[in-house]
């Protein structure tokens, strides 16, 4: 990344961008240039890949929008504490999962009904209920339902693939607490697909047999 | 869930742990070869591992497919993010001009006001330095980085409103306690347009030394009452403070209120509160149950009448009008700002909350009941809502809580909000009953609310509708509290009976007026309405019958409030694993019809903290702090007509919005 034009502003640079930290140890001296110009350069490397995985864990376009927003307003203030710029993706991504963790631990409880004028003690609709599953596979059903951490995990271990020391730094764990972190997240999932799928396969067998019993009444 | 990791003393059990900790690890990095050598020696002899191998190897298969699914971000995303961004640089810009230290990670050698142009030109260049295709970003960037000129966000127009002047206190960056006042005159459709972050019009020093349980400005803007913290063995006070520098008080300002602005530039809390033996943390040994024979407001009806000069509160200094006790629930002003009332208990004893009056200007408050069972929930013009517990009975049948003890109840009212009528109900658990009423605070009589079950109503001030948990309380098993038990909070009509209560003072009760649950009097003669077959029927006050649910129970806590119209209510539900952090959402409803709006939903649920001021066109809370020690901030949601938009302060440590 090219210098600012202008004192005090990354606003106006020009030209194209290069990796602004690789190869060399930060200062830890907060910079508003540096800062800037990092951030910037950071965003353009790796903001596609951020969003992705707060979307993936958070499971809300806008949301995700906001949060990735919030993460790299997070890297800009934070910069002076990324010692080395080799690490900066597994550092953006710490963030980025600190700030999915903060947003599920605040919104995890509270379940406003939606006000559509049902009286005490309604419950969702069937329709709805059948709605919320066509909506979402088997695997993202059973991803929603592992604990947050573990979802962070395998996520960015396999569908982002972070290193096994990129994920240790990423979760701001031990690499040996990082590995076991996974694997139980792993089992988890595997419980969790075979939960899924075996109540599929229910769901599947109970409309086999309305069915069978429409066309049998029909005859 | 088995966890591959847990040491048992079961050799064949952790054999298979092992197996399937190998299996796992083996993705992340190759295992050694003792390890994978063993592995596969107890693969070959263990089928239930090999299926987990086979299954954790598909799993994989399925993740790593989405890798190929890679989602677009926001073509605005990077417009949202720099204009963000410059907002955080203006911060410490300004954070630096008022001369606060700097730390490690503050600049701000940028000129405020060219901030706000580098805002503008930082959208318009920023975005377009962004690559659209022609230049690569590296052999990691993801489809979908690039990033369109497009910012309608950052280009939103600002919304004027108008809206009531907010307060709220924070740590200053001496560490000491501010007391900062703002009017908010403008908003933004959301946070990352161009609505510069909320600053105090006016500061004041403010000497408290820990972080108040709540704040609370007067109606008539004279005094601020600041409830302390009730964590400490002390228990909490209730400490009355002038506050110097805001609008002078209407004609019915209270004695305590005559305090020049000019000659108190800072408000202190007293080092030695007055007559502090009459009040229930003062008498450790005794119940408050003692302090209700002479405390009683009817003593001195006279709102002209002075305290004991011997007993009388310096104004100027401020005082303490209850010590030692643990403030349940929310403390309140009455409309006219001549009372306030709250339920409180003492914080050495065993028992459970009574309800306090303190009318303003004397020395003390008062407990007015002693069956410590009794919450303060609201005002309802001069009237005090209140709740008492009814006990109820140990059942294993949840139909059979419906012969607890209860006042009068009026079961046509609220058939569907009755929470007997839900099987959920666990065996063999006390559920015990609230019932409601209200409380005239000069004379005492009280006046039964109809209908079971309704804990802590909110009526708004129009009296037309009423909020409440429509549910059983069950003890806490500590004997000084209860805990939310079958139910829903829900949202109703009001009735008022035939005619709104009056502020008139009836016949004073007999005995002391200590309210009960059966009151035999009511406040006002009305015309006596009949039903069908000509027979007299009481007015009812209360739930109309038609409750509509707002958040289903269980629930760990939950606060109301509405808006001075009665057309807008805030509501904040805890999170069961930290009561002090809650979710807060507005709810609309219709001017005419009081019907809940369900298209226009301004607030969906927002993080908040205990506490918030909902007053003239505008919501203030405070956001939690975040993690590595980021202080919180003040937001506020400000609307004009049905256009709604937020701004928030900078961040701030120790924030406690005045209520």
């Amino acid at each position: 990344m090219s210098g600012s034009s202008e004192p005090g502003g990354f606003a106006t640079r020009t030209g194209v961008r290069e990796w602004p930290v690789a190869g060399r140890a930060m200062t830890g001296t907060w910079n508003r240039d540096s800062a800037g110009t990092f951030v910037e350069a950071l965003f353009a490397r790796h903001h596609g890949e951020i969003y992705a995985y707060l979307l993936r864990m958070i499971r809300d376009p806008e949301l995700a929008a906001d949060l990735a927003q919030d993460a790299f307003v997070k890297a800009y203030r934070a910069y002076d504490t990324l010692e080395k710029g080799e690490n900066a993706r597994a550092w953006l991504y710490q963030i980025a999962h600190r700030v999915a963790l903060d947003h599920i631990r605040r919104r995890k409880i509270v379940r406003f009904l939606p006000f559509t004028g049902e009286s005490a003690g309604s419950s969702p609709s069937a329709e709805r209920l059948a709605m919320d599953v066509r909506l979402s596979g088997p695997l993202e059903r059973a991803m929603a339902r592992i604990p947050e951490r573990q979802r962070g995990a395998l996520l960015m271990a396999e569908v982002h693939d972070l290193t096994g020391l990129e994920l240790a730094a990423a979760l701001g764990i031990s690499h040996v607490a990082a590995r076991a972190l996974l694997t139980r997240a792993r089992e988890s999932l595997r419980q969790a697909l075979a939960a899924e799928r075996t109540a599929e396969a229910a769901a599947e067998a109970e409309q086999d047999a309305a069915y069978a019993h429409r066309t049998e009444h029909g005859r | 869930m088995t966890l591959p990791f847990r040491r048992r003393h079961n050799d064949h059990e952790t054999s298979h742990d092992r197996a399937r900790a190998l299996i796992a690890t083996g993705y992340l990095q190759p295992n050694e070869p003792v390890d994978a050598d063993w592995l596969e020696a107890h693969l070959a002899g263990c089928l239930e591992c090999r299926n987990d191998h086979a299954a954790y190897g598909a799993d994989r298969e399925l993740l790593r497919a989405l890798r190929e699914q890679a989602p677009e971000p926001p073509r605005d995303l990077w417009a949202r993010t720099a204009a963000a961004i410059e907002l955080e640089a203006g911060r410490r810009t300004r954070n630096q001009r008022r001369g606060r230290p700097p730390r490690s990670w503050r600049i701000g050698h940028l000129p405020a006001g060219v901030a706000s142009g580098l805002l503008v030109v930082l959208v318009v260049v920023g975005a377009s330095l962004i690559p659209r295709g022609g230049v690569q970003l590296g052999p990691t960037a993801p489809a979908g980085s690039d990033v369109a000129v497009g910012t309608p966000r950052s280009e939103a127009t600002p919304l004027a409103v108008l809206t009531e002047r907010l307060a709220w206190i924070q740590v200053a960056e001496d560490g000491t306690f501010e007391f900062r006042q703002a009017s908010v005159n403008e908003v933004c459709p959301d946070l990352q347009s161009r609505c510069a972050p909320l600053d105090s019009a006016m500061t004041t020093s403010l000497a408290i030394t820990q972080a108040p349980q709540a704040v609370l400005l007067s109606p008539t803007g004279s005094e601020i009452v600041v409830v302390t913290s009730s964590g400490s063995a002390a228990g909490a006070d209730i400490v009355v403070l002038p506050v110097p520098t805001v609008p002078p008080p209407p004609e019915t300002a209270a004695p305590s209120a005559s305090t020049d602005p000019s000659t108190t530039p800072s408000t202190t809390l007293p080092s030695a509160p007055p007559s502090a033996a009459s009040t229930p943390g003062a008498t450790p040994t005794e119940p408050p149950a003692t302090l209700t024979p002479s405390g009683l407001p009817t003593q001195s009806p006279d709102p002209s009448a002075s305290p004991d000069p011997s007993a009388s509160p310096d104004p100027s200094a401020g005082y303490s009008i209850v010590t030692g006790v643990v403030v349940v629930g929310d403390a309140a002003y009455s409309p006219d700002g001549l009372w306030l009332a709250f339920s409180a208990r003492s914080a050495f004893g065993v028992v459970g909350p009574d309800l306090y009056l303190w009318r303003v200007g004397d020395p003390l408050a008062t407990a007015v009941t002693d069956d410590h069972r009794t919450f303060f929930s609201g005002w309802l013009g001069g009237q005090v809502l209140a709740n008492r517990v009814e006990t109820g009975v140990v059942s294993a049948d949840p139909s059979a809580t419906a012969a607890a003890p209860t006042p009068s109840p009026a079961p046509t009212l609220t058939p569907s909000a009755d929470p007997n009528a839900t099987p959920t109900t666990p065996p063999a658990v006390v559920e015990d009953h609230p019932v409601a009423f209200l409380l005239d605070p000069e004379t005492l009589a009280t006046t039964p609310v109809a209908g079971t079950d309704v804990w802590r109503p909110t009526v708004d001030p129009t009296g037309r509708s009423v909020v409440y948990w429509s549910g059983t309380l069950i003890p806490d098993g500590t004997g000084t509290g209860w805990s939310l038990g079958t139910g829903r909070l829900v949202i109703d009509g009001w009735l008022d009976g035939s005619a709104p209560p009056t502020d008139e003072p009836s016949a004073k009760p007999e005995n002391s007026g200590r309210p009960t649950a059966t009151p035999a009097t009511t406040t006002t003669a009305q015309p006596v309405p009949t039903d069908a077959s000509g027979n007299p029927v009481a007015p009812v006050i209360g739930p109309a019958g038609h409750p509509v649910t707002l958040v289903e129970g269980p629930s760990t806590g939950f606060n109301t409030w509405f808006d001075p119209s009665g057309t807008r209510l805030a509501i904040w539900v805890a999170d069961p694993s930290d009561p002090a952090v809650g979710t807060l959402r507005l709810v609309v409803l219709d001017e005419e019809t009081r019907e809940i709006d369900p298209a226009t939903d301004p607030l969906p649920g927002a993080a908040a903290l205990h506490g918030v001021s909902i007053n003239g066109g505008r919501l203030a809370w405070v956001t939690p702090p975040g993690q590595d020690g980021e202080g919180s901030h003040l937001q506020i949601l400000a609307w004009s007509g049905r256009e709604f938009g937020q701004i928030r302060s900078i961040q701030a440590q120790g924030l406690s919005v005045v209520r």
